[in-house]
This record gives C-alpha cells, sequence and structure tokens, in this order.
C-alpha cells in the first residue's frame, strides 16, 4: 500500500462527512468551517474516531484544540502526525 | 412535500414512544402535557387575522393539523392517522406579559382537539408576539423551527414524514438494547438528586425564566467554554454551568447534593436537512455530573468530554435509538415504568438541551422584524427544572423552564442571575 497523504485523508474526511453526517442537499468544503456544517459535539468525536477507524490513527488529547477541529483540511494536517 | 395518503399509518418513531410514555410521567403529576413552545417577538404589531389565512393556506399546516393518533390491534403500535384538516385559529392577547399564564397552562394533550396552536400578542410600544405551542409527540423543537420557517416566510423544506424501514425484532437489535440498558443502569446508579419538590401538591404551576446575552456577552461565554477545555463544542461548559447553578441552589437550601445524571438528547436528522418534520429525530446521551467534580468548571468539563468519547466510542446513541425502536412494542404503562427505575420519582436530575440556532428565514414575520427568539422545550416533572440553550442572530439564549413548587418566584431570579454570571465567567 502506497503512503497515505494529507490530501487522500481530507478526501476520505470529506466523503464521510457526505455520505454520513450532512443532507445530500449541503455541499461540503474542505476548507470550510465544521460548524458552519451546523456539527455538534456529537458529530465532532464522529469524525475523530472515524479517522481512528480509517487509518488507525488516535489523536492525542493536547492535540483535540479548536485550531485542528476547525475544517476538513485542518484535521486532516493534524491526523497526518498520527499516521504512519 | 411527500403527502401522506388518506388511509396511509404513520407509525411513532422510537423518540416518539419515549415521548409518548413521559405523557403518563406527566398526567401523574397534574402538568398540562408534553407542552413545547417557540416565541418570536417582534419589532412591530402582528395582523393575527393575516397570520391565520397565511398558515391555515399552507399544505404542510393543514395535513399536520388532520393527524390524531390510532393503536394498530396488534401490540398497540401507536400511529398517526389523517383525517380532516382543521382551521388552526390565531387567538389575540393584549398583554406585556412573556407568556400569559392563559397559554402557558393551556392543555395541548392526545386526548384534546389540537396538538398545537397559535397565539399573538399586542404589547405595548406597538410590540408583538408570535407564540406557537405544540404537544411534544407532533414536533421536535427542530421540526418546530421548519415548520414555522415554511408556513411563514415559504423557506422550501423537506419531507414532513420519512419512508421508515419496518423495524424488526433482531438478534442484533436485542444485544445492542441489552447494552445500552446495562450501561444506562450503571450510569445511573444511586445516589442521585432529582427530587426539589417543596409542596407534594398535586397540581403544579409552570414559570419560565430567560436570560439573554449580547453580541459582546456571547463571545466572553465562548471564550469560557476554550478556557474550560470544552473542545468539542459548548455543550460541556454549558451543562457544567448548569450543574454548579444546581448545586448552588440545593446548597442554598440545605439539600444533600450527591451526584447529577442527566440524559442529553442528540438530533438524529443529518446536518443542513429541511426534514422529517413530524415527529421527533433523537437519541440520547447520559451524563453522570459528580459532585465532587463540580468544583472546578476545568474538572467537570473533562469529565463530560471523557463520558462523551466514551459513549460515542460505544456507539451507545445508536445503541439508544435501536432500543428505543425495540421497547415501542412493549405495553405503555410498562415502559414508562422502566424510565422512571434510575431514580424511582425523577426520571433525571434536571433536563438540558441545546437547540438548533434560531433559523435566519425567520429573521422577519410579514415584513416585520423578529427582534428576538426563543424555544421551550417541555418541562417533565419530577424533576421539573430545564435548562435550554440557543443563539438568535449568534447571541447566546437561555431558557430555564420550572414550576412553582420547585423554585419560588424569588429563587428563579436567583437562579437566572447566578447562571448568567456563572456563564460569565
Amino acid at each position: 500500500m502506497g503512503k497515505i497523504t494529507e490530501a487522500a485523508v481530507s478526501a476520505e474526511l470529506k466523503k464521510h462527512i457526505s455520505d454520513n453526517i450532512v443532507d445530500r442537499s449541503v455541499a461540503v468544503e474542505p476548507d470550510q468551517p465544521l460548524r458552519d456544517l451546523g456539527f455538534d459535539s456529537v458529530a465532532i468525536i464522529d469524525l475523530i474516531l472515524f479517522i481512528e477507524r480509517k487509518f488507525g490513527a488516535a489523536i492525542d488529547d493536547k492535540d483535540l484544540v479548536p485550531e485542528n477541529l476547525y475544517s476538513i483540511n485542518t484535521l486532516a494536517k493534524c491526523a497526518m502526525k498520527y499516521i504512519d | 412535500m411527500r403527502a401522506a395518503n388518506k388511509q396511509e399509518k404513520i407509525y411513532l418513531t422510537g423518540a416518539d414512544c419515549f415521548i409518548l410514555a413521559l405523557e403518563l410521567h406527566n398526567k401523574h403529576a397534574g402538568i398540562t402535557g408534553n407542552t413545547c413552545r417557540y416565541v418570536l417577538e417582534t419589532e412591530g404589531r402582528l395582523d393575527a387575522r393575516q397570520i391565520e389565512d397565511l398558515i391555515n393556506s399552507q399544505p404542510a399546516l393543514q395535513e399536520l393539523s388532520s393527524f390524531t393518533l390510532g393503536r394498530s390491534m396488534i401490540f398497540g403500535l401507536p400511529y398517526w392517522k389523517q383525517g380532516t384538516p382543521k382551521r388552526i385559529p390565531v387567538e389575540e392577547w393584549n398583554s406585556d406579559a412573556f407568556i400569559p399564564d392563559v397559554i402557558l397552562e393551556r392543555n395541548l394533550s392526545l386526548e384534546g382537539a389540537q396538538l398545537f396552536t397559535f397565539d399573538v400578542l399586542h404589547r405595548s410600544e406597538d410590540r408583538s408576539a408570535l407564540i406557537f405551542s405544540w404537544n411534544h409527540l407532533i414536533l421536535d423543537s427542530q421540526g418546530a423551527a421548519l415548520l414555522l420557517s415554511r408556513i411563514l416566510v415559504g423557506e422550501k423544506t423537506g419531507p414532513l414524514t420519512t419512508e421508515e424501514k419496518k423495524d424488526k425484532w433482531t438478534v442484533g437489535g436485542m444485544i445492542k438494547g441489552y447494552k445500552v440498558t446495562r450501561f444506562v443502569k450503571r450510569s445511573a446508579r444511586k445516589p442521585l438528586t432529582g427530587d426539589y419538590s417543596n409542596t407534594g401538591s398535586k397540581y403544579v404551576q409552570q414559570q419560565i425564566g430567560c436570560v439573554s446575552f449580547d453580541e459582546s456577552e456571547t463571545k466572553a461565554i465562548d471564550e469560557n467554554v476554550l478556557n474550560s477545555g470544552s473542545k468539542f463544542g459548548p455543550s460541556a461548559y454549558l451543562l457544567t454551568c448548569c450543574a454548579q447553578e444546581m448545586m448552588h441552589f440545593m446548597q442554598q437550601k440545605q439539600m444533600a447534593v450527591s451526584n447529577f445524571w442527566v440524559p442529553v438528547p442528540s438530533n438524529r436528522r443529518k446536518k443542513g436537512a429541511k426534514g422529517p418534520l413530524l415527529g421527533n429525530h433523537l437519541t440520547f446521551l447520559f451524563y453522570r455530573l459528580a459532585g465532587s467534580k463540580l468544583a472546578s468548571a476545568q474538572e467537570s468539563v473533562a469529565d463530560i468530554n471523557d463520558q462523551m468519547m466514551r459513549q460515542m466510542r460505544k456507539k451507545m446513541p445508536d445503541y439508544y435509538e435501536a432500543l428505543l425502536k425495540i421497547v415501542k412494542r412493549v405495553p405503555l404503562v410498562l415502559y414508562y415504568s422502566r424510565i422512571k427505575k434510575p431514580q424511582g420519582k425523577s426520571i433525571s436530575s434536571f433536563l438540558f438541551t441545546l437547540a438548533d440556532d434560531h433559523p435566519a428565514a425567520l429573521e422577519q414575520i410579514m415584513g416585520i422584524n423578529v427582534e428576538n427568539a426563543w424555544s421551550f422545550p417541555p418541562n417533565i416533572y419530577p424533576p421539573g427544572i430545564t435548562f435550554a440553550f440557543m443563539r438568535f442572530k449568534g447571541m447566546l439564549r437561555v431558557m430555564i423552564l420550572s414550576y412553582h413548587e420547585v423554585l419560588s418566584t424569588d429563587e428563579m431570579e436567583l437562579f437566572k442571575n447566578g447562571l448568567r454570571q456563572r456563564l460569565l465567567g
């Protein structure tokens, strides 16, 4: 298997959000604030747990900060630190 | 909008059946049903007759007005059946009261003629308020906001109902139900606080308190949310402040404080979804707040974050939803006794909800500016204390619902001020 890139993580997150979290009428952009998509605490945690399941990357508590949980791209960048 | 056929039965969701079981709790306490309210305060005078004509011309409202509750022959499963649409009157009142008692005490029971009502209050200085009241069984708060956006400003919304798959009893579903039941039992183990009644009266009288924050105050609260470590959103901080205020209130009254147990609803609609409107689409997360951890907001928030993460990791919200679908076949009285089990008399230590933001589409009604909006959930008694949070134009609103048997008028004022100061830090 090739090396996982930040862009691939971002694309997987976007697909997960489109398929499972937001209504299909909602357009999802990787730089858009998750809050603008209507994300609440349950949806944020769902995303963190998706990264754990999909990439085996358990993000450390110290990195679960608003700057990293801001958008798909910021979360993907943060997740990369934990992906081998 | 998908319309139900005349003869079509629309079976209640699992969450609806939970709400239905709570009707029994309310009846035992002598309170007026599972009533929710949405209050829209306007800068100008609303014309009640124009509103009446407008809302009654809307197919969505006509359809909802025709629903009555039925029960199937087998298992007695509750369902909505469609009859003849009723004209919904809009009553007019001259009053400066926030919600006059006549509206607050109106019984929107399932046996009554109407499951929702509209009232227009004419206040001094040419201001008005539109109050939409409804039985929680027919709409949840998001469904109500969607309905109001549709019937008042013609906002395009999604379907009235969804074609739900038939819920079947499966081994997988039973295992999920067993796991979540075991979890709830452990989470709600004694000792818990939850009985604040002063009088033990059979008739209880509602009271509400509203706390509003302006832009800069809301910004300060948002900073407190971050400083407290409430990293997944504001709910952990807001819940902590409510529990701290409850503890303070109990200490003032020299009541014993142990642990708080609070079920928090979570909306199951997808984010940005404009439907379905009918019914309740909820599951719950359950928090046990140890009195010993409430001295520090940071410690309490960390504990709530941890409980939230653990429940999500174990898929408890999904399992609870599965459980609600299974137990809807259980006779209502038995179902109700299960709900009450954790605490005996009271169903929780208090109730807490963080509602969606007020929809931008509803910032005007018939060309008149809406200057404030409030969404009130029902207040289950006992415990008889509910905290609800929402945002109007980005500014935080807090609604405290109680009963005179639980908080006196003076105590409600102290409670409002105390919570305001606590949230502002």
